[in-house]
């Protein structure tokens, strides 16, 4: 026994070693192994916890990544969002998704559906950028409604881009009338208040009443007849023969997204008809 | 030792630790070398402490890093194998007025604590790329991460001992 000590104390530095070593062997092959692998790796309840801890620091050496990977899932997300409320609103609050639907329906229309992709209500000469251009068959003069209703006139195309005069710009000048009513005026925005626009040219004796239906009159071959435009918020008499009228725009302008752009299918022949005719009269 | 100097090498022990686990093990230097900057106290420790002390330390400060990293036992085996050879390799390296002195730029000299440092991380950190490898499927390209990160251990270790050397001056 006192030698079988004394073998201990002489080699006892190297029998710790062994052990140790041992051990540690056993530690990675035990690791290694998936059945036996659950008391010292991390889903151990102290380590987890000390990875815990040790999150709370680290985490904030990758605060600046993780910040940016969620700011970008975000602006995803809100796209994603923003064009799923548009087209809910586009189905459920249309008021001129009937009349788009039987004007296509009459094979006379086709319609381009295209994305805002810049947009003022606040300047006196508005503009709104389109994300379709006379790659998808848009062309100079074409009509463009949205959702709750008209929104303007193309007035230039690029290939995949096009620009629209909306009603809210001054110099535009759209042809309508009172639903119901034969006689036409002209809506006209005077720059002041994006919700509203003015219409004009309607003698004093036709009866205007506030909440009537404005629409457009089909004189052109821009926009069909009868479509949505507004309803009449105040009526009254001006100084000349006219009425003052002013119109709520169907359309809320601060708030656009997709549009469609009216394409009326005879428009060259109308146009060819209608120089031929000019033509005529002036020899 | 005094208790003084035992406190001190525990703030050591834990400082070591924490580094090593919070920051160096998530550096991961072109995709091959991670720091094992840690070792440097087991290098340092005086050696007047006993080879089985020496080893006991060595092995609880490489299972704690093991289960921070997930490589359970590969740097306590390490580290031990470390220890075991440290009083042979001081035998060799250090003067004769050493010793029982922590190894240091000053105890040891620069040039041999260099070369003592250099052994020590090469023989941990071969002794761990191999193991935590497993296998010698592509031991050129382990070989190769050991060769790497002793590089990177020592080039930190050299800054931190010039540094206390300096301090200590």
């Amino acid at each position: 026994m006192e030698t079988l000590i004394r073998f201990f104390m002489i080699f006892k530095t190297f029998i710790v070693f062994l052990m140790l070593e041992v051990l540690s062997l056993v530690l990675v092959f035990t690791y290694n192994d998936y059945q036996h692998g659950q008391y010292f790796n991390s889903s151990n309840e102290l380590v987890g916890r000390m990875y815990e801890v040790m999150n709370t620091v680290t985490g904030y050496f990758s605060l600046n990544r993780t910040n940016e990977d969620l700011a970008r899932e975000n602006s995803r997300l809100k796209t994603q969002l923003s064009s799923a409320q548009a087209m809910i609103e586009y189905y459920r609050e249309d008021s001129t998704y009937m009349q788009r639907k039987a004007l296509a329906d009459s094979g006379n229309y086709s319609f381009v559906t295209a994305r805002v992709i810049s947009t003022s209500f606040s300047k006196s000469h508005n503009y709104l950028t389109l994300d379709k251009g006379s790659a998808d068959g848009i062309q100079s003069e074409m009509g463009v409604i949205g959702q709750t209703g008209v929104v303007g006139i193309v007035s230039a195309v690029s290939p995949h881009f096009s620009i629209v005069i909306p009603l809210l710009n001054i110099s535009s000048r759209l042809s309508v009338k009172v639903k119901n009513k034969s006689q036409t005026g002209a809506l006209v925005w005077k720059g002041e208040d994006y919700r509203y626009a003015s219409l004009e040219e309607v003698p004093t004796y036709i009866p205007v009443a506030k909440g009537d239906s404005v629409v457009t009159s089909g004189y052109s071959t821009i926009f069909p007849e009868g479509m949505y435009v507004g309803k009449v918020s105040r009526s009254g008499r001006s100084s000349d023969n006219n009425l003052r009228i002013d119109v709520s725009l169907g359309i809320d302008f601060s708030r656009l997204a997709y549009v469609d752009v009216i394409k009326f299918k005879n428009a060259p022949e109308v146009k060819k008809l209608q120089e031929e005719g000019t033509d005529e009269n002036e020899q | 030792m005094n208790s003084k100097i035992i406190l001190n090498y525990g703030w050591q022990f834990l400082a070591y630790l924490l580094v090593q686990v919070m920051v160096l093990n998530y550096i991961d230097f072109m995709g091959v070398a991670t720091p094992y900057l840690f070792v440097l106290f087991l290098i340092t420790l005086p050696t007047e402490i006993s080879t089985v002390s020496l080893m006991l330390i060595a092995f609880v400060m490489g299972l704690i890093v093991d289960v921070c990293s997930d490589t359970v036992g590969v740097n306590a085996f390490a580290c031990v194998l470390m220890s075991y050879l440290k009083p042979r390799l001081c035998k060799l390296f250090a003067p004769a007025d050493a010793e029982g002195e922590a190894p240091s730029f000053r105890s040891f000299g620069k040039g041999r604590f260099f070369q003592f440092a250099l052994l020590m991380v090469l023989v941990h950190h071969f002794c761990f790329y191999l193991l935590e490898n497993g296998t010698l499927i592509d031991l050129g390209g382990t070989l190769f991460k050991a060769f790497e990160s002793s590089v990177f251990t020592m080039v930190l270790i050299c800054c931190i001992e010039y540094f206390k050397y300096r301090h200590n001056r």
